[in-house]
């Protein structure tokens, strides 16, 4: 664990880079909230698992984020099957429908465009998403991408124009 | 629209900042962390309490075999022993 001091540096120099890759992730300010408090919890209890050799403390916080909230998506997911399940059982189960769509970085005039390119990009594949996500909103190089992901530079091209051509076809039947 | 124009449209989505409220919500998470045991003990209370419920069981199963075993008529009947307390027989 790191002291309270040095815990609130590191807070206020990453809030809003964990803040904003949780929306982009899940679109909904309220998740978002819940999800950066959790990393940032989960920061300062395994900070001592960091190893500075490795990666940097940027990347390494990047990585936290972008499985946390994968991890977030897939346990959403495994209770919208149970919730359907319980549902057949005639179980009446509490489970959240589906969460609205909320991304306060998203300016009005775009927000219907934005909202169905996103819902597509949400189809994708966690590491076409992933590549997709930090190269086009968070304007991250592919070098950079590449060391975040732990892939190549090679790797991360292939992804990304994998990416583009499923978001195509998705874009494409949902026109057609 | 056109699709390249469109996957553009990502690079419009502004940067916000963190509501001011977060770090609040965040001391009071870990206050709550700080005071819950870690995982580590969670799991080894668990597994304690497994092992001695099995240990339980597998002591009342072997005792009960000893009891069945160990049948007091046997002996009595094998050593020829008088369990009657009547002194006088007919």
């Amino acid at each position: 664990m790191i002291d309270r001091e040095n815990f609130n540096e590191l807070y206020n120099e990453y809030k809003n880079l964990v803040y904003n890759l949780t929306l982009h992730y899940l679109q909904n300010k309220e998740e978002s909230e819940d999800i950066t408090q959790e990393i940032f919890i989960k920061l300062f209890t395994n900070i001592h698992k960091y190893d500075s050799t490795s990666s940097s403390l940027k990347t390494w916080i990047y990585r936290i984020t972008i499985n946390s909230c994968l991890d977030y998506i897939k346990s959403k997911k495994t209770q919208k099957r149970f919730a359907f399940i319980t549902s057949i059982f005639g179980v009446e189960a509490s489970i959240q429908s589906v969460s609205s769509f909320y991304h306060p970085g998203i300016k009005l005039e775009h927000k219907q465009a934005l909202q169905q390119l996103l819902q597509q990009i949400n189809q994708l594949p966690e590491q076409q998403k992933t590549a997709l996500i930090l190269t086009k909103i968070e304007d991250r190089s592919q070098q950079e991408v590449a060391e975040i992901m732990n892939v190549s530079i090679k790797a991360v091209e292939s992804l990304l124009s994998r990416a583009k051509s499923n978001l195509k076809k998705y874009l494409d039947q949902s026109e057609g | 629209m056109d699709f390249d124009n469109k996957i553009e449209l990502l690079r419009t989505i502004q940067k916000v900042d963190a509501p001011p409220f977060l770090f609040t919500r965040i001391e009071a998470g870990l206050q709550n962390e700080v005071y819950q045991a870690p995982k580590q003990w969670k799991l080894a209370f668990v597994f304690c309490s497994v092992l001695i419920l099995f240990l339980n069981v597998l002591m009342f199963t072997n005792v009960s075999k000893v009891d069945s075993n160990n049948n007091a008529s046997q002996v009595v009947s094998s050593m020829q022993l008088e369990t009657s307390n009547q002194l006088y027989h007919d």
